[in-house]
């Protein structure tokens, strides 16, 4: 099956982020394809670079970047929740004069078009938040 | 799968973000031609009350949002009747052009095409 | 067709009247997170359409909680499975 996982929480807002990477996990581990991620609201928090935790807690956004790469995801942080929370790209740095990039480079940032158009192409559409 | 996607919209227009968020997904998902049905259940229902001034607060005006899908295709709205008796309103009160379904209504429209998002 | 329920809020945070409306007899619902302490609610609380009714084990565990005997708990790969066989999936948080 080819899924799109919506995430809308951010990593340190309860447990839904986490659930997702777990799904995310399972999912991938069972030979399904993860055809698009995309993190809308405050779930574009866990796309930061700028995230410090504990040692003894894990760093969602590390984790998530660990899982794009390793499996060559799609991941698509939406822009207009990233660019209110401080989560900035080189593109967008540019372009808003900003003096610091905060989004892992294995997500891009874009638009809600890409979550449609991923729809399209998916068989089941799960959201977290 | 088909190119229908069913929103499902119970949040309070400015209590948090998610009232939004449904509602940028509606217009982009009519810009890229899908079919777009907008159901409006629970606390979902005040969205659609008529009259909102949100520059009382600083927000932008949703219901005023809603009126202008229609502008971009999106005419099925529906609201659930339990959900509006809940809370003491009746069609009157709400936007135009919304459509009151009763829960059988709901699941049948839960049940497809396409997906559905509900945040 | 049919749809699975993801619920991931507590029985006195979740809106039973929302709920209720959408939860068709052919669906299934899976409780998740905090959804889970559905497990410790009375029939009445747990009387939906359906009674093809799953707890997600990790978050049971978590939280110290242990199901009936007629509960059915799964995994994460039981989650996934799931949402193989209903066409679309609802979350509730």
């Amino acid at each position: 099956m080819r899924y799109t996982l919506l995430i809308n929480a951010a990593p340190q807002s309860g447990e839904a982020a986490h659930s997702a990477i777990r799904f995310a996990e399972a999912a991938l581990r069972q030979g399904h394809s993860i055809e698009q991620l995309f993190f809308y609201g405050e779930g574009v928090m866990n796309a930061s670079t700028l995230t410090v935790m504990p040692q003894d807690e894990q760093n969602l956004p590390a984790s998530w970047d660990a899982l794009i790469q390793k499996n060559d995801l799609s991941s698509i942080v939406c822009v207009s929740s990233a660019i209110r929370r401080g989560i900035i790209d080189t593109q967008e740095a540019t372009r808003h004069q900003l003096s610091a990039v905060s989004c892992y480079e294995s997500s891009e940032i874009g638009g809600l078009g890409s979550l449609i158009h991923a729809l399209s192409n998916t068989d089941r559409v799960l959201s977290f938040g | 799968m088909s190119k229908t996607i069913t929103l499902v919209a119970r949040r309070t227009p400015y209590g948090g973000d998610k009232a939004r968020q449904t509602l940028d997904i509606a217009f982009a998902a009519a810009v890229f031609d899908h079919e777009v049905r907008y159901v409006f259940i629970g606390d979902g229902v005040w969205q659609l009350k008529k009259e909102q001034s949100a520059s009382e607060i600083d927000r932008k005006p949703h219901a005023a949002a809603l009126e202008t899908l229609e502008l971009y295709g999106i005419d099925k709205i529906y609201a659930l009747q339990d959900s509006l008796s809940e809370r003491q309103l009746d069609i009157n009160d709400l936007i135009a052009n919304v459509q009151v379904v009763d829960d059988a209504t709901v699941r049948t429209l839960l049940a497809g095409p396409g997906h559905i998002i509900n945040l | 067709m049919s749809n699975l329920h993801v619920i991931a809020t507590s029985p006195q945070t979740t809106n039973f009247v929302d709920l209720k409306a959408a939860v068709a007899s052919v669906d299934a619902v899976l409780f998740i997170e905090d959804g889970v302490y559905f497990s410790q609610a009375d029939d009445a609380m747990l009387n939906f359409a359906t009674q093809r009714q799953f707890f997600l084990s990790e978050d049971l565990l978590a939280r110290g909680l242990a199901l009936r005997a007629e509960q059915e708990q799964l995994n994460y790969d039981g989650f996934v499975d799931l949402t193989t066989k209903h066409e679309r999936c609802i979350s509730w948080y």
